[in-house]
């Protein structure tokens, strides 16, 4: 499975790939803003992590336009934030983000989160 | 607040029905916010729990000015779109409703109207992004779900996830009919717990001990019993300190144990309901209705998870996860008391803190040992220590002193023992005699229980009924350390449970009705339980309106159960109720209307040996007197002779019994031989003939007729001579007879003979019936096979 990582901190991203390779995902793309993601982003992406506080394009705006391409409608989107406020993460879920997970986390923890959504977007 | 006229609500075919049902006068406003919380919070139930097709219906409901509901419909919503419950096109949709939903609670919304509207929109496009996608699945898989069920068998080696794998394939492949309404349901029909996603909580653990496992469930059980009683209590006293710790121990016992026993899906949801009791009882936050509410939601979901380990132990050990856990557990979780009035707290006394503390210590382990509600309501109670016995083998004890006591009779009775010669011997033997009669006794006792917890439960359905019907009603409960076999208290609840709902749903009038009635306002339904001649009396009284003969005159013959009320008395109409297919879809004011009749709950007590009597004056209230015998192991018989054969009758059947005058026979055409005893007329039914026994009296002269049977069809039987009141062991015929029509069992006599205990509804219809013969063998077979 093929993920897209968003992220504008190169550590944070390292850190988010090299959790997911411990979880046995090893097949990754990144990207360091929104703008940059919605060029990287194509049919062979399964699952994107991004972060929402980004430089040009936030993680918001670039899930909202990736919603819009008829690729991008159902990809499972995976918010990576330090808010934990519900009503801050509603307003994200309303842009199109499906599951958030708040720094810092555990590789175990993103597996749970990612192993949550693949029901979600296999239906 | 100025409810708009117009609901900006566009959900399809949905919109219509209850629009055209709306209340419009806002005085009735209360009564329907009450019904919709009770729906919200049967959500949480395991009846159902909320998808998106619920929400729609609910908002249609509600008021921009609703708030508590409009809460709860939040939380919901937030849930499903946090659990992922919801597909991803739809989820932008049902997020967008909760944020909206949130600005309405918080009253940040700029105009509550439209952003109402604005959520009733948001709501319609995410069913509408459901329904795209399953028109979607039916032509073909999106490709994308095909792409991800691919990769993820591929990388299910490396990723062992049972948890999700499942649900997964459950959803994926499965094309959803174009047709169908809602396929939301279809994906959410797992629920995904906050704390499900361990697949090991679905299972038993494998070293469970299953011993262990059983005492568990029975003490919990007990303990959520005495924490619901404690419930309603605090929900009339909020400031009951020890009521809150009761409920709190309950939830601390089965948390600490359910987390000892690797049962960690209702250890974290016993925590969630314990933290909210411990706020509570820190006075952090005020025991409101919501909070009661939610406490009450609480123990049943506790029940609902310790009844799926049960069904695990028993079978295939799967641990499902109980409807409406996640929404309950997301509820607890985040129970917020935020502007509720928080007057109680300071009428707390403070020294709750110490208490609380040294009985939150104490209950972990010592409160296994507590024997449900009775331990855990006085905690004074801790000097009766018990222990908990395998029911099989106090039924063997009890069996097994039974045998002694007819043993120990065999031998004083002995002929060859004279009391005249044998002095020192003879004074042995009674000596023994009376200790094996007190051994009896304290045997039956062991199988005694009070009747405290079935009532318990009872107070609960007296509070929803009420709630639900509109009525106002105390519940006022006497007699409930009244002892009764366990066996016959855990079958009277059920029909208790009917009829109770039928006082406060039939019986009680509504408030305003009553007032116009002259009564008060509130209806009480009062249960009272006592002892009478050896039997048990419980006692339903309700001070309603009565049950109205005309009414139910008419609809007995209507349907054809009586051709005319002449000559009936009130008691005999009352009666009627109770005939099968008397009340069934129709509803007859006073009566059930919900499809069970009457005639299940009499055909239920009468298995257990109950007889049941009406009471009624109009305008007045109803009493219905349920009379049970103490117990099953033993039967309070008359011991009857017919020829050579002895017969016992249940005691509890029995009106009286007389030797007639030949001026009180008569023989009726298409009826046969009757006797008329003070104006009554009642067939009279020869046991001898039904059970062919020789030699007997033939003619009722010269024997005596016993009155038994329900009041609408009372039945002479003749006998021969009554030999006396008898205690009896009952026993079954064995299997090779199976049952036999007219008899319940057989008993070993004091003589060492074995005499039949007749099955007295059944012997009445049988001689109604007039086809006895078929019994007859099997009757004879029946001694042959006793005596051998």
């Amino acid at each position: 499975m093929k993920f897209l990582v968003v992220d504008d901190s190169a550590t944070m991203r390292r850190i988010v790939v090299n959790s997911l390779q411990r979880i046995g995902f090893t097949d990754t793309v990144e990207a360091a803003d929104g703008q940059e993601a919605l060029a990287r982003f194509d049919a062979s992406i399964q699952f994107v992590i991004t972060d929402w506080n980004m430089p040009n394009m936030s993680g918001t705006d670039f899930t909202r336009a990736l919603r819009t391409r008829p690729e991008g409608a159902t990809v499972p989107v995976l918010m990576v934030t330090a808010r934990s406020v519900k009503e801050d993460i509603l307003t994200a879920m309303e842009a199109g983000v499906n599951n958030y997970i708040v720094k810092p986390f555990t590789p175990q923890v993103l597996k749970e989160k990612i192993d949550a959504l693949l029901p979600a977007a296999a239906a | 607040m100025e409810p708009p006229r117009v609901r900006c609500v566009g959900i399809g075919m949905r919109r219509s029905v209850p629009l055209n049902n709306r209340p419009q006068a806002p005085i009735l406003s209360n009564d329907r916010a009450l019904d919709v919380r009770l729906y919200l919070l049967t959500c949480c139930l395991p009846v159902s729990h909320l998808t998106l097709d619920d929400a729609a219906t609910l908002l249609l409901q509600l008021e921009p000015g609703d708030l508590d509901d409009l809460a709860r419909l939040r939380e919901a919503l937030t849930t499903l779109v946090f659990e992922n419950r919801v597909p991803i096109t739809s989820q932008p949709h049902v997020a967008r409703a909760a944020r909206l939903l949130g600005t309405l609670v918080e009253g940040t919304a700029e105009t509550p109207s439209d952003a109402f509207a604005d959520v009733s929109r948001a709501i319609e496009a995410a069913m509408a992004a459901v329904d795209a996608l399953a028109s979607a699945a039916t032509l073909s898989p999106p490709p994308a779900a095909k792409a991800v069920a691919a990769t993820r068998s591929a990388v299910e080696p490396v990723v062992t996830s049972a948890a999700a794998t499942e649900p997964a394939s459950v959803a994926a492949p499965e094309p959803v009919s174009a047709s169908a309404p809602v396929p939301v349901a279809a994906s959410v029909a797992r629920t995904h717990a906050p704390v499900a996603h361990d697949p090991a909580l679905d299972e038993l653990p494998g070293d469970t001990d299953l011993d262990l496992l059983g005492d568990f469930l029975t003490e919990s059980v007990d303990s959520l019993t005495a924490a619901e009683a404690a419930l309603l209590e605090l929900e009339a006293d909020p400031s009951h300190e020890e009521a809150i710790n009761t409920v709190f121990r309950a939830f601390h016992t089965v948390k600490g144990t359910s987390a000892f026993l690797g049962l960690g899906r209702i250890a974290a949801f016993a925590h969630e309901a314990e933290s909210l009791l411990s706020r509570v009882r820190d006075q952090e936050i005020a025991y409101t209705r919501a909070c009661a509410e939610l406490s009450l939601a609480s123990s049943d979901m506790l029940k609902a998870l310790l009844d799926e380990v049960k069904h695990a132990a028993a079978g295939n050990g799967r641990l499902r996860v109980p409807h409406g856990y996640a929404v309950l557990f997301e509820a607890l979780s985040s129970y917020d008391p935020g502007a509720e009035p928080t007057g109680i707290v300071g009428a707390i006394a403070p020294e709750v803190g110490d208490r609380a503390e040294t009985s939150t210590g104490a209950s972990s382990p010592a409160s296994a040992n507590d024997s449900g509600p009775a331990a855990a309501r006085s905690s004074a109670a801790s000097g009766e220590a018990t222990i908990r016995v395998r029911t099989d083998r106090l039924d063997r004890l009890i069996d097994m002193v039974g045998e002694l006591v007819i043993a120990q009779s065999m031998i004083s009775g002995d002929s060859e023992l004279d009391q005249r010669v044998q002095h020192e011997l003879t004074r042995k033997i009674s000596h023994a005699g009376k200790i094996v009669r007190e051994l009896q006794d304290l045997s039956m006792s062991m199988r005694m229980v009070e009747l405290r917890p079935t009532f318990q439960k009872l107070a609960r359905v007296v509070r929803d009924t009420a709630v639900k019907a509109g009525k106002e009603v105390v519940f006022n409960v006497t007699g409930d350390d009244v002892e009764i076999d366990r066996q016959l208290a855990d079958l009277l609840g059920d029909p208790l449970v009917h009829m109770v709902r039928n006082a406060v749903d039939h019986g009680v009038e509504g408030p305003d009705e009553r007032v116009r009635a002259g009564k008060s306002r509130t209806g009480t339904v009062r249960l009272q339980a006592y002892h009478a001649s050896g039997n048990v009396v419980v006692e339903l009284i309700d001070d309603g309106r009565g049950l109205h003969r005309e009414k139910i005159v008419a609809k007995a013959i209507e349907k054809g159960l009586i051709e005319t009320d002449k000559g009936m008395t009130d008691s005999e109409v009352f009666n009627l109720i109770f005939a099968p297919g008397f009340s069934t879809a129709e509803k007859v004011t006073d009566i059930s209307g919900r499809g069970v009749g009457m005639d299940v709950v009499r055909r239920n007590l009468e298995a257990i040996r109950g007889r049941i009597d009406i009471t009624s004056a109009p305008g007045k209230g109803t009493t219905f007197a349920i009379r049970l015998p103490l117990t099953l192991a033993v039967t309070d018989g008359m011991l009857v002779r017919v020829g050579q054969e002895r017969f016992v009758v249940p005691t509890t059947h029995i009106h009286m019994s007389f030797r007639p005058e030949p001026s009180m026979l008569s023989t009726i055409v298409g009826r046969g031989e009757v006797v008329l005893l003070r104006g009554e007329l009642m067939p009279i039914a020869r046991l001898h003939e039904l059970f062919d026994v020789p030699d007997a009296v033939q003619s009722p002269l010269d024997g005596l007729l016993m009155i038994v049977g329900d009041a609408e069809r009372r039945t002479a039987l003749l006998v021969d001579e009554l030999l006396g009141q008898q205690q009896v062991v009952a026993k079954a015929l064995g299997d090779s007879l199976g049952k036999v029509a007219g008899l319940s069992g057989g008993a070993i006599l004091g003589d060492g003979r074995v005499g039949l205990i007749l099955d007295v509804t059944e012997t009445v219809a049988l001689a109604q019936s007039g086809g006895a013969s078929q019994v007859r063998h099997a009757a004879e077979r029946a001694r042959a096979n006793h005596a051998a």
